[in-house]
């Protein structure tokens, strides 16, 4: 094993040491949830983001109450809603919807994301194009 | 030996008794004296199905049509309501105002704002614990566009309020662990109901709701007579959930299962005993039923979640010398919970001769662990009082 690899590993031993000392990715989660790997807040946090919600352009068609299979949607005041403690977030709601009301927000945000994400690409290739291949870098032959 | 297998209904049935995650965060920001109204807010509206539900509770509804009938002043939270957050889907179900008329066209942006701040404290906790108990049950909630949905906790929650009431108005203390306890029979009463449970079951119920009444408030006073004794405050909880076992048994054992005997052949077994009627029910219950009263007790108390620091308390009752060496706390506990279940078991018309037969050896053993004399003994029998129906 040459000195450069084991200052290496020595290197990266300490960094996740400081890491662990620091809460980082490398700390270990205080109480932990889903076999260890998580702290359970976070768990918590992530089965709410899965789990759908109803907008107010619901017709009150009913279509989702009786298909829902842990019997999680109930009339509320004005229009439908989801009780987050009985849904398993399996997305069947959500796909039969006519209307489209059931969405899911972080679902929502990450399309939206991935969306403009694209259309930036797209303008960069667009502006790369025009410009005839752009300039190359400096030192390059 | 007789090979048991264990009732299939026994899991379900249990697991009913789950209050949900909603009710759980509810109750831990309720009882936190340090937690507010904004607390019990951000606990209701993580889940968008209760805060509409709540709307349902009978005094808020008639809180909101004596509004109605006033007349209409904006104000800011209508004038300029508060923006939906999109980035979790519980907010964003509750944060927007529905779209309604009549009764509800007052809402505001912050519909568990207005129905706490209204409502107040406890009524709001009384709404929720009526809530998360129907939705175990599979209750009448609102399913259809048509439903109008109204509900009144004060008739669900018969247990629980009688059993605070009785500590709030004696000054005892612990009366929000005495409101669970009342709780735990008004769950088992709501599943039972659903499930269409037979008769003896209610029956059952009742006469362990005044026995367990009874021999709680033995438990409670002989516990007053320790400082600093660990959990102390579950006492009274635990004791009445040890009752609550023979209820459901009752009802686990009121269909024919393989290799187990029936609730009630083995409740005219255990009546035609005369002396020793403790032991006898135990021995006879372990020979006749894979899972003995306390078991069940004690699975009904884990699933709950509030009773559960005391589930082994409740499991081992009929013989609290096994938590000796595992958990001294626990063992003192259930020592003064047996101690509860042998004074209580007294007649009323008390002689030292009376007791002759009464007491096993392992109630003699347990008095004496306990130091309780006879001049401790018999103060604490005139003062019990009759459980509140």
């Amino acid at each position: 094993m040459s000195s450069d690899s084991v200052r290496k590993a020595l290197e990266a031993k300490a960094k996740a040491d400081a890491a662990a000392k620091a809460g980082g990715l490398g700390a270990k989660p205080k109480a932990a949830g889903l076999a260890g790997l998580l702290p359970a807040e976070d768990v918590e946090k992530q089965r709410l983001a899965e789990i759908p919600a109803i907008r107010h352009s619901c017709t009150s068609c009913q279509v989702c109450v009786p298909l829902c299979p842990a019997k999680a949607i109930f009339k509320g005041i004005g229009q439908f809603v989801i009780d987050t403690d009985l849904c398993t977030a399996c997305g069947l709601c959500l796909r039969i919807c006519p209307e489209k009301a059931i969405y899911n927000a972080k679902r929502e945000e990450e399309a939206q994301k991935a969306l403009e994400d694209e259309a930036m690409k797209k303008t960069a290739r667009a502006m790369k194009a025009a410009g005839g291949g752009g300039s190359k870098p400096p030192g390059s032959k | 030996m007789e090979s048991f297998q264990l009732p299939p209904t026994v899991w379900p049935r249990v697991h009913a008794m789950y209050p949900g995650k909603t009710f759980v965060k509810f109750m831990s920001a309720y009882r936190n004296p340090k937690a507010g109204l904004p607390a019990l807010q951000s606990a209701l509206e993580l889940n968008p199905g209760f805060v509409h539900l709540v709307q349902g509770f009978d005094l808020f509804r008639k809180m909101r049509e004596k509004w109605d009938d006033q007349p209409t002043v904006v104000g800011p939270a209508q004038a300029a309501p508060a923006p939906a957050n999109p980035a979790t889907p519980a907010a964003a179900g509750t944060s927007a105002a529905p779209a309604a008329t009549g009764p509800v066209a007052r809402m505001t942006a912050a519909p568990a704002k207005d129905f706490l701040s209204s409502v107040g404290k406890i009524q709001a906790r009384n709404a929720v614990a009526s809530l998360a108990m129907m939705r175990s049950a599979q209750g009448p909630l609102p399913r259809n566009a048509a439903d109008d949905f109204t509900f009144t906790p004060a008739t669900k929650l018969k247990y629980a309020l009688l059993s605070e009431d009785f500590h709030e108005s004696r000054r005892l203390g612990h009366s929000e662990e005495a409101f669970l306890a009342g709780l735990h029979y008004d769950w088992f009463f709501e599943l039972a109901t659903a499930d269409k449970a037979p008769a003896e079951v209610q029956l059952e119920l009742e006469t362990a709701w005044k026995e367990g009444f009874r021999a709680a408030q033995v438990a409670r006073r002989i516990a007053s007579n320790y400082k600093n004794l660990p959990l102390s405050e579950w006492i009274f909880a635990a004791t009445m959930a040890i009752y609550l076992g023979r209820a459901w048994s009752a009802w686990i054992y009121s269909v024919n299962h393989p290799g187990c005997a029936f609730w009630k052949d083995f409740r005219s077994k255990v009546d035609a005993v005369t002396t020793k009627k403790r032991e006898a029910w135990r021995f006879i219950e372990r020979r006749m039923f894979p899972l003995v009263h306390t078991d069940l007790a004690a699975l009904s108390a884990s699933s709950f979640g509030f009773l559960g620091d005391i589930a082994p308390v409740i499991a081992a009752s009929q013989d609290p010398i096994v938590l000796r060496k595992v958990s001294p706390a626990h063992y003192q506990i259930a020592l003064i919970v047996r101690a509860g279940q042998i004074i209580s078991s007294i007649p009323t018309d008390d002689t030292v001769d009376s007791r002759s037969g009464l007491f096993s050896r392992l109630d003699k053993w347990v008095i004496k662990e306990l130091k309780l004399s006879d001049s401790i003994i018999g103060p604490l029998l005139k003062k019990l009082e009759e459980p509140p129906s």
